[in-house]
């Protein structure tokens, strides 16, 4: 007999348990989830050719038999750059979610559950944030400094951190006014222990559905930004970017310019559903009474 | 059933599943029920019995995913064969009901008048220019007579008064019968009083007809004519409240009633039900009572009991009712004739002094002083009660007394240290401190962390009194033995808890430290009728077998007369009386106490 | 209690927001200086840096003075609305916008009304058929809309309603107001496809909770009608959650202006400040932003007051509850 706590995968595990029939349209989220990553991973294997190649006798040609979905102004394959561009689509929208709920966790734990002044300090800082619109601020930026792709994740992720804190804040104040909470504090269980063993592994699930939601968001603001020429990433195709160079192909090769926003929307989307289905999971959990 | 009275409602055979995730889940096994008019109608049961949605079946306003079969004749109209529109047709103007939660039940963007004003329109006879009149003469009904209140909006009113505007809205197209669903049990218990004896007169004035559900089995006793008692989504009895009253025919019947602790005497032991409420479907094809039952035998289990007339109106479901009736009706006596004095303990160290106490809690747009000048004492091994309603700062008092609350002046000494303000003590001495008073709160579903096993939560506590690891297991199971908990729950999470069986864990928690003062803040109010008893025997065998020392926080007066040897009788923020309890109970002093004692006389000591 | 609190919220309000607007013009004006090469590289923009002309340029833009006092300097000429010439074309920066600002408003607005009129009431539609064809049908479309940032869209439905079915015209933003009308069609679609979609997600959610809230029950057993509830109970409870959001759909409706303006070569102010930033026009990016914040703050202003139009327990100084 065991008496030591959950870990936070066994719980994952068991809440996951609870809802065995999973829905078809998260299968397919998911299957689509696994693809990415398939081609985020092997890359080099899957595609046909390579994406930088140019061959300037065939460019802006309609899908063939060497070029399934044709090819590029610069006579560039089509789907291998696709393939490759799902890097770029994955890695940023990826440190953004996660760097910026690291900073909500940090932030929103601290201002939820310590209060007072650390409190008011935060939610002034994050009513600040969020009068700003972010995706202009960072266009601004990173246009006139200069500094890529990765000044353009950090400045997301500063941009979305005070989303975040919100959301984790939100939770804390919750379970922190909840007596389970109030009974450890009497106890005198110390201050860390509640916020690390208790208080976290009550608001993680939450915030893992949020993770999926954020990244979404990410992807789709990321590829607005590189279409419109700020923040791409330097070598390597992307999607947002790829629709800005074969817009113009519209007439000649439609597929070169509807792909890459495909490609955007399908994973944006699956994400959005995983999380959605997730939050609903999660927020479920409790119990109802008669 | 022939008194001439017309019969406004009959259901046959109501038939109640839920389906969620798959599954069905019964909810209402089988309910026959008539209402004639004038007449009122009590259904009375535990949570999981299908009291509510069986009203709102009848009504035909089930939630999402719960449907109902079975005929629920009014008038001529079968309500669930009938249209939407046809019942809609129906509402309010021929049946109409009122809801528990007063603080839900208005729209909270409307004003108060506004609510009976839209009920009011011209197609229902009343011409626009007398709707305000109109609208004035029915708040005058419930009781509201300025008509300043018909402007405000429902968040400016105070809870009994949001209950008195709901039922004068329910009741504005005049219709026959009035479905109660527990309209006063979240309110005070004076305001209670008060709005059920409205409730009472209105029905008897327009000579409606009242289904009348409640948990309270002697609440109903006092409103009702007849009584149908619900178990576990099945009828178990029913008859006329007097008949009932004096002779319960059925097990849980007699169960609920003695579990309802009076409040004139004090009871040597507290008749209880052992086990908790099971789920409609575990129990469906025998009797739902029977795992409960003392008297169960293996013809109760064997299929479900049918409901059988045993004399005039009187209906009962239990198999062996004219076996048992005689011991039945002999343990109701001797429960009536339970009686144990209270003795005070005799000169007692004085373990937890508090003097001059107040806090006052500056919200934005005014102050509350939820304690001021507040002074008393507990001593060793001494059980003593904290009585008021909410609001009363009852509830700050035991907060400040462990730390939650910080109080803003007097003193709070407790075994020798100055727990006044508990950031200021030194670590040691806050930890001292922490082992020696500890708390029980009153939401027992949620004071343990979900994600958390017992043993662990057990564990945990074991390790702040520095418990080495070795030896914690053995400790845990001994705490659960302790608190009458099987040593298997220690793999289990609270979920798989019933809400009993959670607040004995937090009773088992909050022991683990060695504690001499345990704060128990309401704590059976959340519970099941049948269950509070129990977990109040446990606080006394406790109480008796450690030598523990109580502050029992609770608005229930009764409680207070099975639990504690003084008592503090607390109103808006003051104690206004206080002394023995038996004293205080019996001869109160103080207006208020002798208004809240007034309160509880009509319907409750058996 | 009766109309005295629109003022006073007004004035707490904009006792708020005029400094955080000066804050932030400061930023702005601080852009000038964060750009590589420092400020006199970007402000000869394509000509030689000869001794004469960075002396020239020093001068006339006071280089050599105190940030603070350049700033001052800047700042007067805001208020009288000078922002200076564009590097790129030397036009005066505000008779630029003043030549753009038309279009992107019409188009703005436009994407509005297709907001205001399909957003709430797909929410609602969705809500009463719950779990139905319908409410799925709509849940999907929310699903892309939020996932579809306004380029793509509007490529798509740029191939499919322009090129594939020849509906609407392909570039450009059209002659008069009713050729406008018809060039502006697909662009404001594809800008207020996103907003659209985070309405309805936030109505059909909001709608669905109040629809299960004890008081719409209560009033259902009086006997209230059908549209009663629908509109009188659930809406106008459910409004406060969707007025929360309207600041965030606002943010989008902008960020898809700008993207559609580039993607359907449309000239306005967002086509300009794209631009502008990758000639590093300094004063025209300043002073598009400028413009740009003022608007968002007069916009965040009007969803205040809104949000205490929906909620009458914020005018009494009472959390909701």
């Amino acid at each position: 007999m065991s008496v030591q706590p959950l870990t936070l995968r066994q719980n994952f595990v068991a809440v996951t348990q609870l809802r065995r029939r999973l829905p078809f349209l998260i299968w397919i989220a998911l299957a689509v989830i696994f693809f990415v990553l398939l081609a985020v991973l092997f890359a080099e294997q899957l595609a046909p050719l390579s994406p930088n190649t140019q061959d300037l006798i065939l460019r802006a040609k309609p899908p063939s038999a060497e070029h399934l979905l044709g090819t590029d102004q610069l006579g560039r394959d089509i789907l291998s750059r696709l393939i490759f561009g799902a890097r770029a689509a994955v890695i940023g929208p990826l440190l953004v979610a996660v760097g910026g709920f690291t900073i909500g966790i940090i932030l929103g734990l601290s201002a939820g559950y310590l209060g007072g002044n650390t409190d008011s300090l935060i939610m002034r800082w994050v009513d600040l944030m969020y009068s700003l619109p972010g995706l202009l601020v960072t266009l601004v930026i990173v246009g006139i400094v200069g500094g890529g792709y990765p000044l353009a994740v950090l400045l997301l992720i500063i941009y979305f951190s005070p989303a975040d804190t919100r959301i984790v804040r939100a939770e804390a104040l919750k379970q922190r006014v909840l007596p389970y909470v109030e009974a450890l504090r009497t106890l005198g269980i110390p201050r860390r222990q509640i916020i690390f063993r208790h208080l976290i592994v009550n608001v993680m699930p939450i915030i893992v559905s949020y993770i999926f939601l954020d990244f979404a968001f990410a992807l789709v603001t990321l590829s607005a930004l590189a279409y419109l020429g700020v923040g791409v990433p330097p070598g390597v195709p992307d999607w947002g970017r790829m629709l800005f160079e074969n817009q113009t192909l519209i007439f000649a090769n439609p597929w070169a310019a509807i792909t890459p926003g495909i490609a955007i929307v399908v994973t944006a989307a699956s994400m959005n559903l995983i999380g959605n289905w997730l939050f609903e999971v999660f927020a479920h959990r409790t119990e109802v009474r008669m | 059933m022939t008194d001439g009275r017309a019969t406004l409602l009959d259901v046959e055979n109501l038939h109640i599943v839920a389906q969620g995730n798959g599954t069905p889940r019964t909810i209402v096994n089988r309910l026959d029920l008539c209402v004639r008019r004038g007449e009122t109608v009590g259904i009375v049961g535990e949570s999981g019995s299908g009291k509510s949605l069986s009203a709102r079946a009848i009504i035909k306003l089930l939630p999402p995913g719960v449907s109902a079969t079975g005929k629920v004749y009014f008038g001529d109209i079968d309500l669930l064969q009938a249209t939407e529109r046809q019942v809609q047709g129906l509402r309010g103007r021929h049946i109409s009901m009122v809801f528990q939660d007063p603080f839900t039940t208005l729209n909270p963007l409307k004003r108060c008048g506004e609510h009976i004003t839209e009920m009011l329109l011209p197609v229902n006879g009343v011409p626009s220019s007398a709707r305000r009149a109109e609208m004035l003469r029915r708040l005058a009904e419930v009781g509201i007579s300025e008509p300043e209140a018909a402007e405000r909006y429902p968040f400016q009113l105070s809870g009994g008064m949001r209950q008195r505007v709901a039922l004068a809205a329910s009741l504005a197209k005049d219709p026959e019968l009035l479905i109660a669903d527990e309209p006063s049990s979240a309110l005070d218990v004076t305001t209670e009083a008060e709005v059920l004896k409205l409730i009472r007169s209105i029905q008897k004035a327009r000579g409606m007809g009242m289904i009348f559900i409640t948990h309270n089995l002697t609440t109903a006793f006092a409103v009702c004519d007849r009584i149908y008692v619900l178990y576990a989504g099945s009828l178990v009895e029913t008859g006329p409240s007097k008949s009932l009253l004096e002779e319960p025919l059925h097990p849980y019947s007699l169960g609920l009633l003695l579990s309802d602790p009076p409040v004139d005497r004090r009871l040597a032991k507290l008749p209880t039900i052992e086990g908790s409420v099971p789920r409609a479907d575990q129990v469906r094809d025998q009797c739902p009572f029977a795992p409960r039952c003392r008297w169960r035998a293996p013809e109760c289990v064997a299929g479900a009991p049918p409901l059988v007339n045993l004399e005039g109106e009187r209906w009962s479901a239990c198999i062996r009712v004219r076996e048992i009736r005689a011991e039945m009706a002999r343990l109701a006596a001797q429960a009536r004739r339970d009686e144990k004095s209270i003795e005070q303990p005799v000169n007692s160290q004085c373990i937890l002094e508090v003097t001059h106490l107040s806090k006052t809690f500056h919200l934005r747009s005014h102050d509350v002083h939820a304690v001021k000048d507040v002074s008393f004492q507990i001593g060793e091994n001494e059980s003593v009660g904290l009585v008021g309603e909410s609001g009363s700062g009852k509830t700050t008092i035991g907060r400040c007394l462990v730390g939650l609350e910080q109080a803003d002046g007097g003193t709070i000494r407790i075994s020798g240290i100055d727990a006044s303000d508990y950031n200021r003590l030194s670590t040691e001495e806050r930890q001292r401190l922490r082992r020696t008073i500890q708390i029980v709160f009153q939401d027992p579903y949620s004071s343990l962390d979900p994600w958390q096993t017992i043993g662990s939560c057990l564990s945990e506590a074991l390790a702040l009194v520095d418990m080495p690891p070795s030896e914690r297991k053995q400790q845990v199971e001994s705490l659960l033995k302790r608190v009458g908990l099987p040593p298997e729950y220690a793999n289990r999470r609270p979920l798989a808890l019933s809400g009993g069986e959670r607040q004995r864990v937090a009773i088992a928690r909050a022991l683990a430290v060695r504690p001499r003062v345990l704060v128990c803040d309401e704590p059976v109010s959340a519970l099941d009728v049948s269950v509070q008893a129990q977990v109040l025997e446990l606080f006394r065998q406790l109480h008796a077998e450690l030598g523990l020392s109580y502050l029992f926080i609770t608005h229930d007066l009764a409680v207070v007369r099975q639990m504690a040897d003084r008592v503090y009788v607390m109103y808006k923020g003051e104690f206004v009386e206080q002394g023995p309890v038996a004293a205080v109970l019996d001869h109160p002093q103080h207006p208020y106490t002798q208004r809240l004692i007034a309160s509880l006389e009509e319907y409750r000591n058996w | 209690m009766t109309r005295v609190w629109l003022p006073r919220l007004i004035v707490r309000r904009l006792l708020v927001l005029i400094p955080l607007l000066l804050v932030v013009s400061i930023a702005i004006f601080g852009l000038l200086h964060l750009v590589p090469g420092g400020p006199v590289r970007a402000l000869l923009g394509d000509k030689v840096a000869t001794p004469q002309t960075t002396a020239a340029i020093r001068a006339y833009y006071h280089l050599d003075e105190p940030f603070l006092i350049q700033y001052w300097d800047w700042l007067q000429g805001v208020v009288q609305f000078n922002f200076g010439r564009s590097i790129r074309t030397s036009q005066l920066v505000t008779d630029a916008i003043r030549e753009r600002i038309g279009l992107t408003g019409f188009l703005g607005f436009y994407g509005f009304l297709i907001t205001a009129c399909f957003g709430i009431p797909l929410g609602i539609i969705a809500a009463l058929h719950r779990s139905s064809f319908v409410d799925q049908g709509i849940v999907a479309l929310t699903v892309v809309g939020v996932s579809a940032p306004a380029f793509a869209s509007g490529i798509l439905l740029l191939y499919l309603f322009s090129i594939a079915i020849p509906l609407f015209p392909t570039f450009g933003p059209g002659v008069d107001f009713f050729d406008q009308l018809k060039h502006l069609t697909l662009p404001a679609i594809a800008m207020a496809l996103s907003a659209v979609a985070l309405i309805v997600t936030v109505t059909r959610a909001a709608m669905k909770e109040e629809l299960q809230k004890d008081y719409v029950v209560s009033a259902r057993a009086r006997g209230v009608s059908a549209r009663e509830i629908i509109f009188g109970y659930a809406l106008r409870n459910a409004l406060i959650p969707v007025t929360t959001v309207l600041g965030l759909v606002f943010v989008h409706m902008i960020t898809g202006a700008v993207l559609v303006e580039v993607t359907f070569a449309l000239p306005g102010i967002g086509s300009l400040l794209i631009d502008s930033i990758h000639a590093v026009d300094i004063p025209m990016v300043q002073g598009l932003v400028l413009v740009a914040a003022v608007f968002i703050v007069a916009v965040h202003l009007i969803i205040d007051i809104l949000y205490a139009v929906v909620d009458p327990r914020v005018r009494f100084g009472r959390v909701s509850e």
